[in-house]
């Protein structure tokens, strides 16, 4: 059986509690757009970002999850200096300094435009392994689902594209938390079954000017196995 | 003597020492200008003009990059950095061999703009020129601060036509005979099916004349004194009858770009270059000679699939937008 966290987007007293501030650099900012956040920046420093931790979510090591959302990214990085993100980022609550992070990414890759959903995991700190979607020059806006399975502790990544007439689900890669099980690659975040996860969202950027309209993160759901 | 009649009999006796004595002001405001319509986010055009020329240059400019084919076929094509590959901007500049230096100016102006070194930011711009010296008769010419001015005025969707940018000072219909040519200009075209877009640019400095769908001749090879048009087949006939010379006085060039946002790989841009310059032959009449400078660039933004849409139906319906695009030009 699985249950929706029911996320209210639509209002902002829910929305304003729900997402508290976290982590900010330079004059990166989430803001509040209808279904979500966004992401502006001003005046764009070598690294500006906004996080904000999703208050609600009770995620267990033990249990399957599925965090669904949609990205906009529809920033130009004009050069290789330029890059910009929106993502969000699934954290251990004991130990902030293991993450996995997915995100729709718009940077210049050896010099070309691209716009990729990117994942990556961090175990104390340091980046264990990355993947792509093999789509380098995705649309603006795309579905992604970002998956747990709690037997195997294997986090997975999927986006869908909007542009197609049957969206299906595309597979970007899969990391395991545990020391195996992760097409992409492994961690070892030594997490008990009975901690909790945590989730963030993000903007971030380099260089880069974001303007309103820009990098939206909307329609966020998480659903959640109620099976112990 | 007042400083007017001073000024204007200078310019009689020195007109290219005026020119260069002239304080070449730079114009970006064409507030007055016929617009194209067309919706196309994903590439900038700027438009930049020395009004003492007359001359001006275009600038196309891809934020997120593009890919190209170019089909030159000219007998003596001015351009900078011809070829196929990546691209940031196309620069069609007046001023002939000199205007490249506008394509240096948008390269400058991206490179200020990016800050970097690196090898992958190193701006990659194309561009092609037109002789447009005649009849202004002055020195001035697109410079590197025109090509940066233009890129730095470059917006979505703002698109000058007629008498305006590389199409300043452009003439068409030149023929045999310079008193039978018509002021040239610059035009475009837009057209959108799904989520193909595809859009075409002209700076018309033909030698030959332009042609309607009528087959009849619209600019160039116009006798002033009757208004009467005629066909270079024609004139070529005449002439031959009455024993005139059938030669040219100067070069003419013929410029196009056409953009789509539809993914296309090498070949099949090759394939549309090829494809629409080919078919310009019904327009321009005629296209591609010995005295032209002919240059065709076929752009693609690669940002949607359409399996809808072959290369083959691009290439005419783009073929169908050069023309307007060329009628574009005339109308008022």
């Amino acid at each position: 059986m699985a249950a929706t966290d029911g996320i209210d987007l639509q209002n902002p007293d829910l929305v304003k509690r729900a997402f508290k501030p976290a982590f900010q650099n330079g004059e990166g900012t989430l803001n509040p757009v209808s279904e979500g956040f966004e992401y502006t920046v001003e005046k764009p420093s070598e690294k500006d970002y906004d996080y904000r931790l999703y208050r609600p979510a009770r995620l267990k090591a033990s249990h399957d999850f599925e965090v669904i959302g949609r990205f906009k990214n529809d920033t130009v990085a004009e050069s290789s200096r330029e890059a910009a993100s929106v993502g969000i980022e699934i954290y251990q609550q004991r130990n902030l300094s293991n993450r996995l992070a997915a995100e729709l990414s718009v940077a210049r890759l050896e010099g070309y435009f691209s716009r990729t959903v990117f994942s990556q995991i961090v175990e104390n700190g340091e980046k264990k392994t990355e993947c792509y979607s093999a789509d380098l020059r995705l649309p603006a806006e795309t579905t992604f689902k970002l998956s747990y399975q709690s037997s195997e502790k294997v986090f997975s990544v999927y986006y869908q594209s909007d542009e197609t007439e049957e969206p299906e689900w595309v597979f970007v890669g899969s990391f395991g938390i545990a020391g195996s099980g992760g097409e992409n690659g492994n961690a070892k975040w030594r997490m008990r079954s009975n901690e909790n996860f945590l989730i963030y969202i993000y903007g971030f950027s380099k260089n880069m000017k974001v303007y309103e309209g820009e990098a939206q993160i909307r329609a966020l759901a998480i659903n959640t196995d109620t099976t112990e | 003597m007042n400083n007017h009649l001073f000024r204007f009999l200078i310019t009689l006796l020195f007109p290219a020492i005026t020119a260069f004595a002239e304080d070449w002001k730079i114009k970006t405001d064409f507030s007055d200008a016929r617009l194209l319509d067309m919706n196309f986010n994903s590439m900038r055009i700027g438009t930049a003009e020395y009004e003492a020329g007359p001359t001006g240059c275009t600038v196309f400019y891809f934020p997120k990059g593009a890919q190209c084919a170019v089909d030159q076929r000219g007998g003596f094509s001015g351009t900078y950095m011809m070829g196929d590959g990546y691209l940031d901007a196309i620069c069609y500049a007046g001023g002939s061999l000199l205007g490249v230096e506008a394509s240096a100016g948008v390269a400058k102006g991206l490179f200020e703009k990016r800050k970097s070194y690196s090898w992958y930011d190193i701006p990659v711009v194309r561009g092609a020129i037109i002789y447009d010296f005649l009849p202004r008769a002055n020195l001035i010419y697109p410079d590197v601060t025109l090509g940066k001015t233009a890129l730095e005025n470059a917006v979505p969707n703002k698109f000058y036509m007629g008498r305006h940018g590389a199409g300043r000072h452009a003439s068409v219909g030149v023929g045999f005979d310079p008193q039978f040519a018509q002021w040239g200009g610059q035009g475009g075209a837009f057209k959108q099916v799904g989520n193909t877009k595809i859009a075409v640019f002209i700076v018309c400095n033909a030698l030959g004349a332009v042609h309607g769908r009528d087959g009849k001749v619209v600019a160039g090879n116009r006798d002033r004194k009757t208004g009467a048009t005629f066909t270079i087949a024609e004139d070529v006939e005449a002439r031959i009858e009455s024993g005139k010379k059938l030669t040219t006085s100067s070069g003419r060039t013929t410029l196009l770009l056409i953009v789509t946002n539809q993914k296309l790989d090498h070949r099949e841009l090759r394939s549309l270059a090829r494809q629409v310059n080919a078919a310009m032959g019904r327009v321009i009449q005629p296209l591609a000679a010995f005295d032209d400078g002919d240059v065709t660039y076929a752009v693609t933004t690669n940002e949607v699939s359409n399996d809808r849409i072959g290369v083959t139906a691009l290439g005419v319906m783009a073929s169908e937008l050069a023309w307007d695009a060329a009628l574009s030009i005339f109308q008022k």
